[in-house]
């Protein structure tokens, strides 16, 4: 079944990995971790180049979060502007961006390559609760640098089990990324509970 | 039980949302356990398919290299980076042929061990 998009990678290379990478990090269902273990694989052979494919690779994710990130701003300054009309909400929301700035670096990092079904949306929180962006565009790009070398390094050292192993890494992706939501929404369940008992 | 029922009222969104979570977690671990990944790199190779390269079978299956390019029909020094699928295409046979004669050179280099009977063809 997945033939077909294997095949595409020793044909289109590098400028495929660019628009997948790029289609992956704003939230398209793109099979981008199995094409970035496929390069690598395909790197080991000597049929494409690494400085070509990882660069590629990495210069379309990090231009997926950047127009993640600018979506982000766009859609949220309407519902900013209309926040911070009143004293009352605007204070509310500041209080909000600082908290979630104070953990954004480990957030923006990890969700880069750990965590990186959670990607696309931290882009949209963050452009839209105004990360400064030159924070966000270093921390990112060190991110992206983590996943693309991650994938294809394993595909170049386990060029013969590809299939096998990106098929364990989506399992393990999707895993690490419902265990963070898991535990993230348990916490504020689990205090929405506590305030319940105390009032 | 009826306090959580009424989180549950008050924050539908929330509560759904951490049970399709776990739900996700449960199944991705559940794959996880069954289909454990390939720690070792010297596992056997994929079954051979369109989407390979020549040099891919090479690197995979360690077979010679003009044996592999004459199975092939490749002239020396042929474009690389082309598919078994595009050079089916371009000699106008279908891509099972190719991949039939490779497999035979495979047999014929790596036979298996006597008492074993030989691979399934893919």
């Amino acid at each position: 079944m997945t033939d077909w998009i294997l095949a595409l990678v020793p044909v289109y290379g590098a400028a495929l990995l660019a628009v997948v990478t790029f289609l992956s990090c704003m939230a398209l269902p793109v099979p981008s971790s199995l094409l970035l273990l496929t390069a690598g694989a395909f790197i080991a052979t000597g049929d494409l180049t690494a400085p070509a494919v990882v660069g590629a690779a990495w210069g379309g994710a990090v231009a997926g979060d950047q127009a993640g990130f600018w979506l982000g701003r766009l859609a949220g300054t309407p519902l900013r502007n209309r926040l911070s009309r009143r004293a009352e909400t605007a204070a509310i929301l500041q209080r909000a961006e600082q908290r979630l700035h104070r953990s954004a670096d480990a957030a923006v990092f990890l969700s880069r390559w750990l965590f990186s079904a959670l990607g696309p949306y931290i882009n949209l929180i963050a452009g839209a609760t105004r990360l400064p962006h030159g924070r966000f565009l270093l921390v990112s790009a060190i991110g992206e640098a983590v996943w693309v070398a991650g994938y294809t390094g394993a595909g170049y050292v386990f060029s013969d089990q590809i299939e096998a192993l990106a098929r364990s890494a989506s399992a393990l992706g999707g895993a690490l990324a419902a265990g963070v939501l898991v535990l993230v929404l348990g916490r504020l369940l689990w205090r929405a509970l506590q305030e319940e008992r105390d009032s | 039980m009826i306090r959580l029922a009424r989180l549950l009222r008050r924050h539908p969104l929330m509560s759904l949302g951490f049970a399709a979570a776990l739900l996700a977690f449960a199944v991705s671990a559940f794959v996880l356990l069954t289909q454990p990944p390939p720690w070792h790199r010297d596992g056997p190779p994929p079954p051979l398919a369109g989407w390979m390269t020549p040099k891919f079978i090479l690197h995979a299956y360690d077979l010679p290299p003009d044996r592999l390019g004459d199975a092939l029909g490749l002239e020396p020094g042929t474009r690389p980076r082309q598919t078994l699928n595009q050079i089916a295409r371009s000699q106008g046979v279908p891509v099972a042929t190719l991949i039939a004669r490779v497999a035979a050179l495979v047999q014929e280099t790596h036979p298996p061990p006597p008492g074993q009977p030989p691979a399934a063809p893919p």
